[in-house]
């Protein structure tokens, strides 16, 4: 209530107050002598209305309806004074917001155009589309398209961040069955299998869902997609060779779960507080790949929160860490319907 | 060799229209290129082509508008687009979409092997 921002109403309230005081005794004045004509304009006003009680009356209600209406005016200067300025912060937050979202606009368009064209021409290349290639030229091909395509995902990224922060991410939930579901972590899972492959890493899919469960469940499955990749990729980043990566959907309580468990180098205890902060990259992280933009994790974060879901980790150094992440089910709705089937 | 498939391909950008270009004639189809909404609306008219790759940053009209424009027109309202744009933050996608756009390709997250994938698989079913 007592905001500093209040605190100028009271001198307002104040001389407002004064100002309907001294209109009030000017009125009264004026009322004396007009009603006293004979009398001379210097007798004393409290003696001139004591001398009739109505008129004592009417003096008061007359002083303490102009020192009311007088405060309430100077209440509303100000008033109209802050309303004036917050509209005019509001036209300007709206103007940077939109000078924002348009940089976003054009840094995608500008930074992607450039890196298109280097993707399209190397992988034509590569393809043989301008000749032979030998064995050197190829490999060093294959390298530039690599590190082009971690410029592509760190653009993509950057923009994500930009976008959050301007609120223009969007989450397009759609109802989808739980086997669907399943079916998009599978994929993407099968999808990475590849990679871990080829850095000797044992990656596993492990469903306990019961098969028969009508349950449904909202999503946006391209982000969906997009934490399910990134959580595994650290997975696989962050584990040595030789060591097993598994994928492990379930059902827990009524929410869906899925959990990534690594046998990888773990996020060391003091840091594991700041793990979902924008462009934090754990110590030990940082040795093992010098690569990456720490928004993976935050990312994640944020999808999962735009679906009402959760996500959470335990870790321990140098023996692996478990991400795992969860989506409120619809289980009444879809039993309902089962129902109604039979 | 008289019935290659007539592909229209509206790109501003030199070097990514001549790459594309060369993959599309490898693909064995027809290309036709044109680098403004003005000279695509030109091409569409008089060509007919059987499928449109439109790009939604171009310098004089947008790729919006100009699939809007021809839309409207029944002798060509019925070719199948894709955007092939590096615009791709969600509500763009919705809007093409929503134009009746049958794919929405994102350039940087898409080699040209993919793209040709996407535009066979595509043919098959609207031709």
């Amino acid at each position: 209530m007592f905001k500093k921002g209040n605190l100028k109403y009271f001198p307002a309230l104040a001389i407002g107050a004064f100002l309907g005081l001294l209109t009030a005794l000017f009125f009264l004045n004026l009322i004396q002598y007009l009603a006293a004509e004979e009398l001379s304009p210097e007798i004393d006003l409290i003696a001139f209305f004591s001398a009739n009680i109505e008129r004592r009356f009417e003096a008061g209600a007359i002083v303490i309806i102009l020192v009311f209406l007088g405060a309430v005016f100077g209440s509303l200067i100000i008033a109209y004074d802050n309303i004036k300025r917050i509209k005019r912060r509001m036209g300007f937050l709206e103007e940077l917001d939109k000078t924002r979202t348009e940089f976003i606009w054009m840094a995608s368009h500008q930074l992607r155009t450039p890196l298109s064209a280097l993707k399209w021409s190397i992988n034509m290349i590569l393809a043989g589309s301008y000749g032979e290639l030998n064995k050197e030229q190829q490999d060093i091909l294959t390298e530039t398209c690599v590190a082009n395509e971690k410029l592509i995902i760190l653009i993509d990224e950057l923009l994500d961040v930009a976008q959050l922060e301007t609120r223009r991410l969007k989450i397009n939930l759609r109802t989808l069955s739980l086997s669907e579901f399943q079916k998009t972590i599978e994929r993407t899972a099968k999808e990475l299998k590849i990679l871990a492959d080829k850095e000797n890493l044992l990656l596993t899919f492990e469903s306990s869902l019961p098969l028969l469960l009508q349950a449904k469940v909202k999503a946006d499955i391209s982000k969906i997609q997009q934490v399910v990749q990134s959580l595994i990729e650290n997975a696989i980043w962050y584990t040595l060779p030789k060591r097993s990566i598994k994928v492990k959907i379930g059902i827990v309580k009524n929410e869906v779960m899925v959990q990534i468990v690594d046998e990888g180098i773990g996020i060391p205890e003091k840091e594991q507080s700041k793990i979902f902060n924008k462009f934090f990259r754990a110590s030990n992280a940082l040795r093992i790949r010098s690569a990456g933009t720490g928004l993976g994790l935050y990312l994640c974060k944020i999808f999962l929160e735009g679906h009402g879901g959760k996500i959470g980790f335990v870790s321990q150094e140098n023996k692996g860490s478990t991400f795992s992440f969860s989506l409120p089910l619809e289980i009444e709705k879809s039993l309902e319907g089962a129902l109604q089937k039979l | 060799m008289a019935n290659k498939v007539k592909i229209l391909f509206i790109e501003d950008d030199k070097f990514l229209r001549s790459l594309l270009v060369r993959k599309l004639e490898e693909a064995g189809f027809a290309v036709l290129v044109a680098v403004d909404g003005g000279e695509a609306f030109k091409k569409i008219k008089e060509e007919k082509p059987d499928l449109i790759l439109l790009d939604i940053v171009l310098p004089d009209i947008d790729g919006f508008e100009v699939m809007k424009q021809f839309k409207e027109d029944p002798a060509t309202s019925s070719i199948p687009v894709i955007f092939l744009t590096n615009l791709g933050q969600g509500d763009e996608v919705k809007k093409g979409l929503a134009l009746d756009a049958v794919d929405y390709i994102v350039k940087a997250h898409f080699t040209p092997d993919e793209i040709i994938e996407k535009i066979e698989k595509l043919l098959a079913i609207h031709i």
